[in-house]
């Protein structure tokens, strides 16, 4: 008799996919868009799952972005919300985990504010997890909706030139785009001030420029990141209007890029800082799409995990 | 009185150039006799028979963390002292930054009295700062009156400058050295790793080595302006090592240790976010371990330590960020040594306890470091082949937190005798 097992899979970095699982995942989700669009959205694929979705940190768009998606593949979605200062005295993280896995969960949908919190919680538990975001390390699920938006929309990664400008340093966002995009042969360019450039981002297969039109130049696509108040508090920069006049995505410099450029956001949007606000309501603006490409990308992630492409047979 | 002979081992006494074969006899503590062999001299005469091993004076580790008191969920003086005589100790300083802190005469006391019935000699090293908050002096004059040899607020590197100013000033009066955790906390910040492409990719927080080598540089100009000695705890950057070495040149009296996580670890090591690689200093850079490795070998760095700092498991398995700094290291700095710079032939014996015994007790004045007649009978017994696991299992300190656990370690301590007192082993 052969015994079937499934594969526990984890999705903490984008090195947890080939490059092969990265297009199924793409390419599923086409489907799973089709079903956002019918009347009755829902799909029995997850029927009978449980899904938890663990917020230590507050997200608006991510955490519901999940919700919608695992609800509408039918699983049974359970919500836990924590702030992580509290956490620092009561119960840890391992408990925390262990005590909701008992009540029998499968897939635990996880966002953090500490780098490697993941990783940690998928040591102690059995089931799938999802990071959903851990501090400035790693956003697997916002890079697969970019990475789909973008393909949706050219066909093909190979030789796209992709700007990123903003606060590189402290954007998961980022460092998960860089892994996925450029293993898929697209050029990354980052641009941003010296100071929320971290050291060492030469080191990872991208460009680096603080020349904002130079990053524009002839770009496929351009992102903006956001740029937190906060970090004009820490002394990075001096101050938002410096900022914006040196690095925001305007109406000039977003000319300087390919007519059919696209320009992208992980949001929430500080318009006025680093995006115009007409910019983020141009004809170029691909903001809104990767919204609902967010929960496409993620029914089909989880499908993913949950068993749908990847049953494995051991004799 | 008891007497103790081991005989046929190598013995290995850098202070005397000595390195062959050598029966050593032990009485009242003290070593009676040295000499090519002796024979049994009294039926009542304990033999050790030391064939195939290396004997070397006890080895000083000049930087642990026993807790004690206030923290002895993580370790106390017993059980901290009982893993220093397992890694082939003798005599351990220990850190003040304990709750109290050791920054007053009865704190020193405490750790006295309650380590006199320890098996290997504790000396305590007073803060300089009252609760080590770096705002004013404690009283130094009075602990060194108690008998420690080196002050230090290890972890919470004092910044006021003024304050460095007048401590080492002050320090002039009496004989004991400054010992120096070199960390600029505003550069160093809520930062957890080493600043490099590690923390990048990891998106963590840096610690740039600039942290380090700021300290360092404002430390040799107060050392050289006072003409004071000033020791600089685990140093971790090749910047670092350049002032040092540079300060040394023009004779400025600063010395420094390194540790064996530091000299055989880097960054690469926190890839998996392993909370037991954690540490402050954090590891640096492949070139910066390579710089470690070349100035412990060359003398730039005087001494090794271990900065043994225990912690709780369930304290080391939270969030990384949250997870406390430091690891343990007297159970397996020997074995570490041995195994990645004996074996390897990056050291010779020679070297290697010069830097483990007799120079740590010549930086802080402490008896031993020589098997030469005369000296206290702290003695180090190694089995130099004897291969051993680390595991949680098989160390006896409270704490677990190694980076070398699951690996193989060779050289193993077979006896460690204190004061003539066999505190480790079974004869």
């Amino acid at each position: 008799m052969t015994v079937k097992e499934k594969i526990i899979r984890h999705l903490i970095t984008m090195d947890d996919l080939t490059n092969e699982e990265i297009m199924t995942i793409i390419e599923e989700a086409k489907s799973f868009k089709e079903v956002l669009t019918r009347d009755i959205k829902k799909v029995p694929a997850l029927r009978g799952k449980t899904v938890v979705l663990l917020f230590f940190e507050s997200s608006t768009r991510t955490k519901i972005s999940f919700e919608l998606a695992a609800k509408r593949l039918s699983a049974d979605v359970v919500n836990f919300s924590a702030s992580t200062s509290s956490l620092k005295k009561s119960e840890s993280l391992k408990d925390t985990v262990r005590t909701i896995e008992a009540m029998a969960a499968d897939i635990f949908v996880m966002r953090h504010s500490y780098p490697g919190s993941t990783q940690l919680v998928a040591k102690y538990i059995k089931g799938s997890v999802l990071n959903g975001g851990d501090g400035a390390h790693s956003h697997p699920t916002q890079a697969l909706l970019d990475m789909y938006t973008i393909y949706e929309k050219k066909k093909r990664f190979k030789d796209l030139k992709v700007a990123i400008i903003g606060d590189i340093k402290h954007s998961r966002v980022v460092r998960s785009d860089i892994e996925g995009l450029t293993r898929m042969g697209a050029n990354v360019v980052l641009c941003g001030p010296s100071t929320l450039l971290p050291r060492y981002i030469e080191q990872f297969n991208v460009g680096v420029t603080y020349n904002v039109e130079e990053a524009i130049k002839d770009a496929d696509v351009v992102m903006g990141l956001r740029i937190q108040f906060e970090r004009q508090e820490q002394g990075l920069f001096p101050s938002v209007l410096e900022y914006s006049q040196f690095f925001q995505i305007n109406r000039p410099r977003l000319k300087k890029a390919k007519p059919d450029v696209l320009l992208m956001h992980p949001g929430p949007i500080n318009r006025g800082v680093e995006l115009e606000s007409e910019v983020a309501d141009s004809v170029y603006s691909v903001i809104d799409e990767q919204v609902t490409n967010g929960v496409a990308v993620r029914m089909s992630l989880l499908y993913f995990l949950a068993g749908g492409k990847d049953e494995q047979v051991t004799d | 009185m008891s007497k103790l002979l081991i005989k046929n081992g190598k013995a290995v006494d850098p202070s005397a150039g000595m390195n062959k074969n050598f029966d050593i006899l032990i009485e009242n503590g003290i070593i009676k006799k040295l000499s090519k062999s002796i024979s049994r001299i009294s039926k009542t005469t304990k033999v050790i028979d030391a064939k195939n091993c290396i004997v070397t004076p006890g080895l000083i580790d000049v930087h642990t963390h026993l807790r004690d008191p206030g923290y002895e969920d993580k370790e106390d003086i017993f059980s901290g002292t009982a893993a220093a005589a397992k890694g082939g100790f003798t005599t351990i300083m220990c850190m003040p930054n304990t709750d109290p802190v050791l920054d007053n005469v009865s704190g020193i006391r405490y750790v006295f009295d309650k380590s006199s019935k320890a098996p290997v000699k504790v000396f305590p090293v007073g803060a300089i700062s009252k609760k080590l908050e770096g705002k004013e002096l404690a009283e130094i004059g009075r602990m060194a009156q108690e008998g420690i040899k080196a002050i230090s607020d290890d972890g919470q590197c004092i910044q006021s400058s003024i304050l460095m100013r007048n401590a080492v000033e002050y320090i002039k009066m009496f004989n004991l050295v400054l010992i120096e955790h070199a960390e600029d906390t505003a550069l160093s910040g809520d930062g957890q790793i080493n600043e490099g492409y590690i923390s990048t990719k990891l998106g963590l927080p840096g610690i740039p080595s600039l942290s380090e080598s700021f300290i360092v540089a404002r430390d040799i100009l107060l050392s050289e302006y006072f003409d004071t000695p000033i020791h600089f705890a685990h140093i971790s950057s090749r910047k670092s090592l350049e002032l040092i070495k540079n300060a040394k040149k023009r004779k400025v009296k600063v010395t420094c240790e390194v540790t064996p996580h530091h000299l055989i670890f880097n960054e690469e090591y926190l890839q998996t976010f392993d909370p037991n690689f954690k540490m402050k200093p954090p590891l640096g850079s492949e070139s910066d371990r390579k710089a470690l490795e070349s100035s412990f070998k060359d003398g730039t760095i005087d001494i090794l330590a271990t900065d043994h700092a225990p912690h709780r498991i369930d304290e080391k398995e939270r969030e990384f960020s949250l997870a406390p700094f430091g690891v343990v290291g007297l159970e397996t700095a020997l074995s570490a040594m041995i195994s990645f710079f004996i074996n390897t032939k990056k050291m010779t014996w020679l070297e290697l306890v010069e830097r483990m015994s007799v120079k740590p007790a010549e930086i802080f004045g402490l008896e031993g470091g020589s098997l030469l007649e005369g000296a206290p009978a702290d003695i180090t017994i190694i089995n130099p082949s004897g291969k051993w696991v680390v595991t949680e299992d098989n160390l006896v300190g409270k704490s677990k937190n190694s980076p070398f656990l699951n690996m193989e370690l060779t050289g193993t301590v077979k006896f460690t005798i204190a004061n003539g007192q066999v505190v480790y082993g079974q004869i």
